[in-house]
């Protein structure tokens, strides 16, 4: 039957043989050219391509754009964002509220046993305990080393970082990390990492390093504010002092013109009075060296006249032969009790 | 038809034996091919290579990127027993594949070799090294440089033989004291700021006070400066005023001396005085031409 059946329909037979055949021709093809294009990729702006040909690098500078290589497994592409600058943060210490965070579950750092250790310190100069932290930007430079060489190019950096803050702050005086060698710090902290990572690349390169936060231990914030508020003292104090000066001294030029003043009135007066008394005697003299005997007598009598009608006044007819006279017999009230 | 199949079959089989006769080395790795179990042969440069299929050959793909591994918090003692906690770290890599292969196959167990090497080594190098050496305000005097060199050199000399591995670099990340000392120095920072506090305080009223006294002075100095020249405008007035008398007066001496004694009476004698005046003296003169022998008492009394 089958026999009758494949020879009744032979050439239907071989005509879906052959469109069978087609089929996965043309789907093998397909394949062979799928697999051919999946050699074909991208690189974005801003990243670098690296391509590898049996695990070895063959270009490690791929432009952004598209690109071919050969399909897997014969070579691989890793894009890496060398544009980007990234930040990493690094240092000794935890934000304040991841602290405060913490304290809320555990109770408060300053009691717990070990507490001290749990959130990281630097030890400066003058044995000081601090925390600092700060901000690196690095940007990856070169794709090959960045992929191949460390297993994570970032944790090296990052210890890096670490060691050179501890050695940074290790030579320096608490109140210079604290307040005015901030800058000082920063440059010294990215000159030494710089210098790591010339002689021990890893494919970053650091952009800039800045301390993002100083302060001293929880346990002592306190005593540190103090030092602050005495300094405004200092200053309220000194600004008290110039007030008081700033009123007395205007206060005591007042007074000081006021004396000149006087003195220069006492000056006009006395030379006025002077004047004017002397203008006075010349132009009596005049008058008295017209008639200077009648003159004279004029005076006197007009003094005498002026004094003796205001005083109590007794004439005594004295004789010649020097007779003593009782005077108490003028002076009043004696004569009445005699 | 036939043909095609066995094209296509062989064609899979070439894949196969291609896929277990060849292998890769990354640029990142080493490679050991095996005979059961013994070493033949390392492949530690990136390319292809081929080998005796499975299980005849076994390719062991070795991590020769270094790795940065950090160590635990120890606490060693420094030389003039002052205890520290160190935590440090350290980068490594895997320099003779085979030695590596042979004596420690995994990271995990060559890190906790490197942490046991370098924990004793630091240990050793601190013993030389005071706690002034490690933080200190003279700069020439913190040794941390120093003594990571010496570890790093040390431990790749004890690495050169057996381990293969080597240090790259190695460094101090943290330091920290005890928590009895950081207790203590806590209380030193404490005791450090309360004195600066006090000091700023003091020195404040110093400043205040002396700003106070300098201002009192200055006052005082005005004031006597005034006074000063007041004086000297007074006698200027008086000098001047004396000159002008001076000039008047010497024109006719007799005649001033006159004219201000009779002035000068009337304000020597005020007036309740009593005079009591002779009959016969100048001014009376005429009073007693007519009767000078009868010597009549007048009485006058204005009071």
């Amino acid at each position: 039957m089958s026999k009758t059946l494949r020879s009744d329909f032979k050439t239907e037979f071989s005509i879906l043989r052959r469109s069978l055949r087609r089929v996965v021709v043309s789907i093998l093809w397909l394949a062979l050219a799928g697999y051919l294009l999946s050699g074909i990729y991208l690189v974005r702006t801003g990243d670098t391509g690296v391509v590898k040909r049996f695990g070895q690098v063959k270009n490690a500078r791929v432009t952004p754009g598209m690109h071919y290589r050969l399909p897997w497994p014969f070579e691989t592409v890793v894009s890496v964002a060398t544009g980007e600058i990234r930040d990493m943060e690094a240092g000794f210490g935890a934000p304040p509220e991841e602290i405060a965070r913490f304290e809320q579950s555990f109770g408060n750092i300053s009691t717990l046993e070990y507490g001290t250790l749990l959130i990281p310190y630097c030890i400066t100069g003058d044995r000081n305990i601090i925390h600092l932290n700060v901000v690196a930007q690095y940007q990856i430079v070169d794709p090959d080393t960045y992929l191949h060489l460390y297993t994570d190019p970032k944790k090296f950096l990052l210890r890096c970082v670490q060691q050179k803050i501890l050695e940074s702050a290790a030579k320096m005086q608490v109140d210079v990390v604290l307040l005015t060698g901030k800058a000082e710090l920063q440059l010294e902290i990215a000159k030494a990492v710089q210098h790591i990572l010339s002689e021990k690349p890893c494919g970053l390169r650091l952009v800039s390093l800045n301390v993002k936060r100083v302060r001293p231990p929880q346990q002592v914030t306190a005593a540190f504010k103090d030092v602050i508020d005495a300094q405004e003292e200092r200053v309220t104090a000194l600004h008290d002092a110039e007030a008081y000066r700033n009123q007395l001294l205007p206060d005591a030029k007042a007074q000081a013109s006021r004396i000149i003043a006087e003195a220069e009135a006492y000056h006009t007066t006395r030379v006025s009075h002077a004047q004017g008394e002397a203008q006075r005697f010349e132009l009596l003299l005049d008058e008295s060296l017209k008639h200077p005997d009648l003159q004279e007598k004029r005076l006197y009598l007009d003094a005498m006249e002026n004094l003796l009608s205001q005083v109590d006044k007794y004439v005594l007819d004295c004789d010649d032969d020097g007779e003593i006279v009782d005077y108490s017999l003028f002076i009043p009230g004696v004569k009445e009790a005699q | 038809m036939k043909k095609q199949l066995i094209a296509a079959i062989t064609a899979v089989v070439m894949c196969l034996a291609a896929w277990a006769i060849f292998f890769q080395v990354d640029t990142t790795q080493a490679c050991i091919v095996t005979q059961f179990g013994r070493p033949i042969v390392t492949r530690s440069e990136p390319g292809l290579y081929a080998k005796l299929p499975w299980p005849i050959q076994v390719v062991t793909r070795l991590d020769k990127r270094v790795h940065v591994y950090e160590t635990r918090l120890v606490e060693y003692l420094t030389g003039d027993k002052k205890n520290i906690i160190i935590q440090s770290f350290v980068c490594w890599r895997i320099a003779d594949p085979l030695e590596f292969f042979r004596a420690i196959r995994t990271k995990e167990s060559a890190e906790t070799k490197l942490d046991n090497i370098i924990a004793s080594l630091i240990g050793s190098s601190l013993g030389d090294l005071q706690i002034s050496n490690l933080v200190s305000t003279q700069p020439e005097n913190v040794k941390i440089t120093q003594l990571e060199q010496e570890v790093s050199q040390k431990a790749n000399a004890e690495l050169a033989h057996g381990y293969g591995i080597c240090v790259e670099h190695f460094g101090i990340s943290r330091l920290a004291l005890s928590e009895e000392n950081a207790q203590s120095v806590y209380r030193r920072m404490r005791a450090e700021r309360a004195s600066i506090a006090n000091e700023y305080r003091a020195l404040g009223k110093e400043e205040a006070d002396k700003l106070r006294a300098e201002a009192d002075r200055d006052k005082s100095e005005i004031l006597a400066n005034a006074y000063r020249d007041a004086e000297i405008l007074r006698g200027e007035g008086d000098a001047e005023a004396a000159r002008i008398y001076g000039d008047a007066y010497s024109k006719a001496p007799e005649f001033y001396t006159l004219v201000r004694t009779l002035e000068a009476y009337r304000k020597i004698l005020p007036r309740k005085t009593t005079l009591v005046l002779r009959s016969d003296s100048a001014l009376l003169q005429y009073l007693n031409r007519s009767s000078a022998e009868t010597r009549p008492i007048i009485e006058e009394d204005t009071k």
